[in-house]
């Protein structure tokens, strides 16, 4: 009876879901790190479906744990920010690829919207879906703020945001060996524009100029999407 | 992480759209890619820059 109550005690705790949050990406961590960083062992991936178990074994709702968790999910913005150090860093490398970056940004932001809600709706998603659909590539704040404004759900926006994350992060490394492209630069920008910052995470381990590309397109396509998102979503949504 | 919680809200949803949503992701999440890396890559050797 007195486990019952504590736990009761713990789970009224907005501290109890923070630290359980982070418990389960420090256990999410290691098991990435003993399996030697590999693409298929996405920390972020594991601590989600931990922190989800638990919920459902615990009979708590997710606003509930929300209300513990926010505390991370806040410090998205100041993460975001942060990557302006390394960008900073390698400011004349950047310099010299504006041309391709800008190419790249404008081809890549229009087709990793046009590819998802129109597969989506021949599929049969109703528009509430493509709407929240539509800005998954960018980070999640931004991309909750996009959906919301569009009649979108923006808690399913952030849960397809970090899909989209995890299977960039999965599948940008053995995507690009495959095809034989060794300029950091580009495989970097690829990562952080269709996968955000868990492409720019993933980026920054496998190579540091692949990391600064990634963070530098990730705030691109922050600006980018939701400039394209309100114009071409009327036209593939009929 | 937070966030990616937040699909438990939405099993009902899932059920009925999950595969459409999945094939969704996957193949725009890889066309996303290669589109980016190819316009760049190819600008860049259009360009000389090294």
């Amino acid at each position: 009876v007195n486990s019952f109550r504590l736990w009761v005690y713990l789970q009224a705790t907005p501290l109890f879901w923070l630290t359980a949050t982070l418990g389960a990406f420090l256990v999410a961590d290691g098991v990435a790190r003993a399996a030697g960083r590999h693409p298929l062992v996405n920390p972020v991936l594991i601590a989600v479906a931990l922190v989800a178990i638990l919920l459902r074994l615990s009979g708590t709702d997710y606003q509930t744990y929300f209300n513990g968790a926010q505390f991370v999910h806040f410090l998205l913005g100041p993460a975001t920010v942060a990557l302006a150090v390394p960008l900073y860093r390698n400011i004349a490398l950047v310099r010299r690829n504006l041309l391709p970056m800008t190419a790249a940004l404008i081809v890549g932001a229009f087709v990793a919207i046009v590819s998802a809600v129109g597969v989506a709706a021949a599929l049969g998603a109703p528009h509430v879906v493509l709407v929240s659909l539509a800005p998954k590539s960018i980070t999640a704040g931004v991309a909750m703020a996009v959906s919301e404004s569009l009649g979108g759900l923006p808690s399913l926006t952030a849960a397809l945001v970090i899909a989209t994350g995890i299977i960039g992060a999965i599948v940008v490394t053995p995507l690009m060996n495959a095809l034989g492209i060794r300029d950091y630069a580009a495989r970097g920008f690829a990562a952080g524009l269709a996968s955000h910052g868990i492409g720019t995470a993933r980026a920054f381990t496998v190579d540091p100029v692949a990391g600064v590309f990634a963070g530098v397109a990730m705030g691109l396509n922050a600006v980018a999407t939701p400039v394209m998102v309100p114009l071409i979503l009327p036209w593939l949504t009929k | 992480v937070p966030a990616g919680v937040g699909v438990v809200q939405y099993g009902s949803l899932f059920s009925e759209y999950g595969v459409a949503l999945a094939v969704s992701l996957v193949i725009s999440t890889v066309a996303a890619l290669l589109a980016t890396v190819g316009v760049f890559v190819h600008v860049k050797q259009r360009m000389g820059v090294s």
